[in-house]
């Protein structure tokens, strides 16, 4: 049972808040859409859940069975995928899969290989990143995301530069996400997107 | 471990497939090695002289290819991937071990452009120099990791880098060239261990810093 | 700190008027009178001032270092600007102790330049603080230049450990305290005067109470200017 305690968090850059006093609480099975204009930070909270940027106050905890999960130990429970997410041009399909199972020690080049089927980048996982159209790019970071079977995903943007049938296999993955038992927390600027959520977080109606 | 030495090998690998810094670097020291010998007579190249050059060849070169490592990762974004998959610290060992091979070889081909064009670059003492090549390569190596992350996220990079790490290279490349100096055969009363440990110690004390705090440098 | 600026400036006034005014003979009579030192004769009047200017930059450099060290610890901006004022003070009292400097060994050693390692700590100690700053100005994001300046001061700080403390010792130089020198004793000590003596320590003082005064200024300004135009 993985939740998630967000107490309180502000943010500044130089002096200028981003965002004030932020609450959340999450767990397994649970899945919370942030919504909110262009600027009220909906990325920086998300990088401040995935403890990619510090808050300026306030803490971001995870806890497994009550106990907190530590800083290395949650790198393999969590995946995180944006369109600021950067993968290297010169590796291929299949060496970012090996890459990434190698980092977050484990292997399942089974389920690899299922995910790389199902995101319909089979025939090209062997072309170098640098080829690779923005679609498919998102689609990978997919395949890199998944496979690690994650407990806890984020998500921002799920939807950018997909095609339609690739926004289906993404909807399919957000109702999924309660079966799977994992914690899904997804950004949108989509109102047809929120319905997927049990809960969402207005960020312009906080402030 | 094994994650450093994967992203070891996710380097290299990069490395190989762009080429990008051995040919820069190819490039870099066979122009200055013609440069030198166009400019300075034979006769003139004592072994202080060439000692000197050597390290200031090899100064250049780290400051073009070594610079690199954190700085690609930060100009191509890639660093969150890293930074999603693995701790810190292992991103630094694994740049520190990328740096350390690098250099190693930027040192060994500057030896071979230096063997081959320059009359006074002939070894007394093989072994000393071997040592010494090894030593400092270590030692710059974990100078430059920690200063390029120091410069991925501040603005006018290139210049940046060299003026950071000059006072810190600094004692590094004294005691590389009195180093050299003496697996030259040059007369001296100096004391080649002592160089040595001083080497082996200021990295010590790098390394060990570094590890501590570059967990601040990702902050934002 | 009102008392600690008039002491300061009175001390260093009181060391200008005697360190300069005061005459040089062979036997000296009295306490108005310096020894002659042969070979430095009225030059060593400098080391009232070039000796505690350096002594306040190598402090200034050591204060800024344990500030930013202090801030990585607590995350405590006031630590930083601490820090950063330090190394400004530091940066202006090594520019004046290689002035300084330069005059002793234009007059003494021949050349303003003699590249001793003691002259290579003073450049390396200038061009540590140059970087420092040359660094802050070049990072937009403020936790990140904190953060970045302060872990590339303490860097700094270690390596200077090495340059300035280790390996000017294994060198050869000109500097008391070099390698090969026997007598690694300040030359002062042995012209076994009193008043020159004290008048080298009173300066001391006079400077280091300065540096004080002079640090929590520039530390107020800059909070000052932190807290009301985002400087």
């Amino acid at each position: 049972m993985i939740t998630l305690q967000v107490n309180n968090i502000s943010k500044s850059y130089n002096q200028q808040t981003v965002f004030n006093e932020v609450s959340l609480f999450a767990s397994e099975k649970y899945s919370l859409a942030i919504t909110g204009k262009n600027g009220s930070g909906k990325s920086t909270l998300l990088k401040i859940i995935a403890k990619l940027v510090t808050p300026t106050v306030g803490s971001v905890l995870f806890f497994e069975n009550e106990f907190q999960i530590f800083p290395n130990k949650l790198n393999s429970k969590l995946s995180f995928v944006a369109p600021y997410l950067f993968l290297y041009e010169e590796l291929t399909a299949i060496e970012h899969l090996t890459l990434i199972q190698k980092l977050k020690r484990i292997s399942n080049n089974i389920l690899a290989i299922e995910l790389l089927k199902k995101f319909s980048l089979i025939e090209s996982k062997h072309k170098k990143v640098g080829s690779f159209s923005s679609g498919m790019l998102q689609r990978l970071k997919y395949c890199i995301a998944l496979v690690s079977k994650p407990k806890i995903l984020l998500l921002d943007e799920p939807t950018s530069n997909l095609d339609h049938e690739g926004e289906i296999i993404i909807y399919d993955l957000l109702k999924a996400a309660k079966k799977n038992n994992t914690l899904l927390i997804y950004t949108t600027n989509h109102k047809s997107e929120l319905k997927y959520a049990d809960d969402v977080i207005d960020l312009n109606k906080l402030k | 471990m094994k994650i450093v030495l994967n992203i070891l090998y996710k380097d290299l690998l990069c490395e190989i497939r762009t080429r990008h810094v051995i040919y820069s670097l190819l490039v870099f020291v066979l122009t200055t090695v013609f440069v030198l010998l166009f400019s300075i007579s034979d006769n003139e190249f004592t072994v202080d002289l060439s000692a000197s050059l050597f390290w200031v060849v090899s100064f250049f070169s780290t400051m073009t290819g070594l610079s690199r490592s954190f700085v690609l990762e930060e100009e191509k974004q890639t660093i969150l991937f890293l930074r999603l998959n693995a701790t810190p610290e292992q991103i630094y060992l694994g740049k520190l071990f990328y740096s350390i091979v690098v250099n190693l070889i930027i040192n060994i081909t500057i030896t071979f452009a230096f063997i081959l064009f320059i009359p006074t670059f002939v070894f007394s003492n093989l072994n000393l120099f071997i040592l010494t090549i090894l030593v400092s390569s270590i030692s710059i190596s974990s100078a430059v990791t920690i200063l390029s992350a120091i410069i991925s996220k501040a603005e006018n990079k290139g210049l940046l880098l060299p003026f950071l790490s000059f006072p810190i290279l600094l004692p590094i490349l004294i005691t590389s060239i009195n180093l050299t100096k003496l697996s030259l055969g040059a007369f001296s009363f100096e004391n080649e261990a002592n160089y040595l440990q001083f080497m082996i110690s200021y990295s010590v004390v790098l390394i060990t810093a570094s590890l501590l705090f570059i967990k601040y440098i990702f902050e934002e | 700190m009102r008392i600690l600026k008039f002491t300061s400036i009175a001390i260093i006034t009181l060391v200008i008027i005697f360190g300069i005014g005061l005459p040089i003979v062979e036997n000296p009579q009295n306490w108005m009178e310096y020894p002659k030192i042969p070979g430095l004769d009225e030059k060593f009047r400098n080391l009232f001032f070039h000796v505690p200017m350096s002594w306040v930059a190598t402090i200034a450099f050591i204060v800024s270092t344990f500030y930013s060290l202090k801030y990585l610890n607590s995350k405590n901006n006031l630590y930083d600007i601490k820090a950063e004022s330090s190394a400004s003070l530091g940066l202006l009292f090594s520019l004046l102790a290689t002035i300084t400097g330069s005059m002793w060994a234009k007059f003494n050693w021949g050349s303003f330049w003699n590249w001793d390692p003691r002259q290579l700590s003073i450049i390396f100690l200038l061009l540590i603080y140059f970087a420092y700053f040359l660094l802050r100005a070049s990072i937009k994001n403020e936790v990140s230049r904190n953060n970045i300046s302060a872990v590339y001061n303490v860097i700094a700080g270690l390596s200077a450990i090495f340059f300035i403390f280790i390996l000017p010792r294994m060198l050869a130089g000109l500097h008391p305290g070099s390698k090969g020198e026997a007598d690694a004793g300040p030359i002062l000590g042995g012209s076994g005067s009193k008043n020159v003596l004290f008048t080298f320590y009173f300066s001391l003082l006079g400077f280091t109470l300065f540096y004080i005064w002079l640090q929590n200024l520039s530390y107020r300004t800059r909070k000052l200017l932190k807290e009301n135009y985002h400087a």
